[in-house]
């Protein structure tokens, strides 16, 4: 997708997350450019205007999670435009000033009688520096609270990214109510993922390229052998295919359930599959902190595990399929099922 | 590279319905052998038919006889037919790269002699590329095409030839001069043209589809000449990147994966759901890209590294996903059973290995990517 947005956003992104430097370790978001890019608005893309967002589509809002993926940028771009629009999507009011982030993966978050809510919040993106937190509470209630008033227990993923476990003894949220759906939540913030994965798989196809070009071992550029040659052309199979999937489900503001799933399924794939060929092309170098490969790699590991559990995406899946009156039909027709359970 | 999203339309959509309306009536199970893709069985009355409906030669002119209409809707009617294993033997190389071929670079008297035979389905095409000495390096083609005496006296031999005893015609790659690439030229050899001589070559599964065929002493007029003399590399490179990029790629085991979707064993096995699952997953991608393939090629586009990049890991997915039915099935296929699907589980499982080698293997097609990422 070459979106007006990624041409716009081409300079910003060169200058604040360039590629021609290792990536780095991630921080608290104080310590990001966070303040950059939410003077920018791009924390609120795919958030109406007239509730206090930037405006923009879906498509938008992939364009700019791919180049996100592209730069390994170090903040929390899927949760904050995710949080941001299922607080609007809620009824809820936004601070534009704020930052948020929600969960990767399903609280266990009571709403007591009283209106305070009471329970775990797991697996948050720099949950303990924004400024709060969105949740779908048990009821399917939309929460949003201050991480302030949550007792933290730090933690990081795969890449060093903050993410951060909240727990909340009658907390009295910042606000509460209805209208998104945990699952539309989740598909949301599943195509934004796999959007960053596809961003960083054709970083990790660039890096590969470049480097087989440069490196000369046996007398010529190790990329005039035919073996490395495999591995350039299988990462940047998966770049290219993860990217069509991402811009696929794009194309509608609220892709369908089937498509999501099998859409999560291929990209934990491609994404393992295309970090293990990068790697292999790369050799040592690309095992070290100083070069850039591992920035994208432990990345992949981390967005691919946040898909979600991909035996239980392939059974469901697969019983679809077989109560489909044709397997087919299910892959080419454009009216799409439910997924089953 | 990019290839960018896109759905049917409701006319495409429409088409979609037609050709599945129709098929179920024509091709009633059990009433037709079941194939594997583009290697369904050869059945010229099937072929008649279909070009009735004018489901063949689609993208060729109107004024030829085709359909003029699109890569996506001939994509949109091979989808159906591969995935009914339908016996598309007899036509499917002409509809699919031959009658293109001969619109692009044919001479106005070619189109009106060739153009509508294919597109009633009533012509055959086979290719002669391959030679003992000349197989994925191509550009070794040895068999000779001399002119003396105002006709062209050809010579040599072509071999692994899909189809070529039931072809009508023989679209052959031979060597007019001494350049590598820009020595050779292609010809239209009608296939009961006297000197002409076909052989079976029994295939690893029995069957006597593919071919040795001997030219001695064969005398063509230059009516036989496809394009230019030492225009053929090209014409045949751009015919292979037809051949690449479609569904055919990706499909060949469609029936097998239909029939294992709604079987019992399915149905009651956790452990073959979720391979189902996975299976479908990577079908729905690779479907996608297919279709951004074709749009492409609609637009004027020529796509030849996308369509080689699908193709290598479509390709090699087809024997994954039998290699899932395989391990459900829980004993040897037999390709004498009684049980007409355990005996196409049986010839797929031998045959399976020709899908990543027939219009140009694995290795090969990895060069072409790795050319084509180069010169971006």
């Amino acid at each position: 997708m070459t979106s007006d947005l990624t041409d716009a956003l081409a300079d910003f992104f060169n200058a604040t997350w360039p590629t021609d430097t290792p990536v780095q370790e991630p921080a608290p978001l104080h310590q990001t450019p966070w303040s950059e890019f939410a003077a920018l608005g791009l924390h609120l893309v795919g958030v109406a205007e007239d509730v206090g967002g930037s405006g923009g589509t879906i498509e938008d809002l992939v364009a700019l999670a791919v180049l996100a993926g592209r730069h390994a940028a170090d903040v929390p771009v899927v949760e904050s435009t995710t949080a941001a629009w299922a607080l609007t999507r809620a009824g809820l009011p936004l601070d534009p000033s704020a930052s948020h982030s929600c969960p990767v993966t399903r609280s266990a978050l009571a709403v007591d009688d009283d209106g305070t809510v009471t329970g775990t919040v797991d697996d948050v993106p720099w949950g303990a520096s924004v400024d709060r937190v969105v949740t779908i509470a048990d009821d399917g209630r939309t929460v949003a609270f201050r991480p302030t008033d949550a007792v933290v227990r730090p933690g990081t993923d795969l890449a060093g990214q903050p993410r951060d476990t909240l727990s909340l003894d009658r907390v009295t949220p910042v606000a509460i109510g209805t209208g998104v759906s945990r699952d539309l939540l989740g598909r949301r913030a599943a195509t934004l993922r796999i959007a960053l994965t596809a961003g960083a798989l054709q970083a990790a196809s660039e890096l590969t390229r470049r480097y087989v070009s440069e490196r000369v071992q046996f007398g010529k550029p190790i990329g005039a052998f035919q073996a490395v040659q495999a591995h350039v052309v299988q990462i940047e199979q998966m770049a290219v295919m993860t990217t069509a999937i991402a811009e696929r489900l794009a194309l509608q503001e609220d892709a369908p359930d089937i498509d999501v799933a099998a859409a999560r399924l291929v990209t934990a794939e491609n994404a393992l599959v295309g970090a293990r060929a990068a790697h292999q092309a790369h050799g040592a170098i690309g095992m070290t902190r100083e070069y850039r490969l591992q920035g994208y790699t432990r990345r992949l590991h981390t967005w691919a595990g946040d898909l979600g559990e991909q035996l239980e995406l392939s059974r469901r899946l697969g019983v679809t399929a077989a109560h489909s009156p044709s397997f087919a039909h299910l892959i080419f027709d454009t009216d799409r099922p439910e997924l089953r359970s | 590279m990019n290839l960018v999203p896109t759905t049917l339309t409701a006319e495409e959509q429409a088409l979609q319905a037609d050709v599945r309306a129709y098929l179920d009536e024509r091709l009633a199970p059990g009433t037709y052998p079941v194939g594997l893709g583009m290697a369904g069985d050869v059945d010229p009355a099937f072929s008649r038919d279909l070009g009735a409906q004018g489901w063949i030669g689609m993208a060729l002119p109107t004024e030829y006889g085709g359909g003029g209409r699109t890569a996506v809707e001939r994509q949109i009617v091979v989808e159906e037919l591969l995935t009914r294993g339908a016996p598309v033997g007899f036509h499917w190389t002409a509809d699919r790269q031959s009658g293109l071929n001969i619109l692009h670079n044919g001479t106005e008297r070619q189109r009106r002699q060739l153009l509508p035979g294919i597109a009633r389905g009533e012509l055959s095409f086979a290719i002669g590329m391959s030679e003992p000495d000349a197989g994925s390096d191509l550009a070794s083609v040895r068999s000779k095409a001399v002119w003396e005496a105002d006709t062209w006296r050809i010579n040599g031999t072509k071999i692994w030839t899909s189809n070529a005893s039931t072809a009508t015609h023989l679209l052959c790659l031979f060597r007019t001069g001494e350049g590598r690439h820009d020595g050779l030229t292609q010809f239209i050899v009608p296939r009961d043209t006297p000197g002409v001589t076909v052989a079976p070559i029994p295939f690893i599964d029995g069957t006597r589809h593919f071919c040795e065929v001997a030219f001695e002493d064969v005398r063509l007029s230059d009516d036989a000449r496809l394009g230019e003399v030492g225009a053929g590399w090209g014409q045949n490179t751009s015919e292979l990147a037809l051949e690449r990029g479609g569904v055919d790629r990706w499909m060949s085991t469609m029936p097998l994966l239909e029939h294992w979707a709604r079987s019992e064993g399915v149905r009651s096995s956790e452990p073959a759901q979720i391979d189902l699952g996975r299976v479908l997953s990577r079908l729905w991608a690779y479907r996608g890209m297919s279709l951004s393939i074709a749009r492409l090629v609609d637009a004027g586009s020529f796509p030849v590294a996308e369509a080689a990049l699908v193709k290598e890991m479509a390709t090699q997915f087809e024997q994954e996903s039998l290699a899932l039915v395989r391990r459900h099935y829980g004993r040897t296929p037999s390709l004498t059973s009684a049980d007409p699907w355990e005996a196409l589980l049986a010839q797929a499982l031998l045959v399976g290995p020709s899908w990543t080698l027939r219009g140009g293997t694995t290795e090969i097609l990895r060069t072409i990517i790795s050319k084509g990422l180069i010169r971006r």
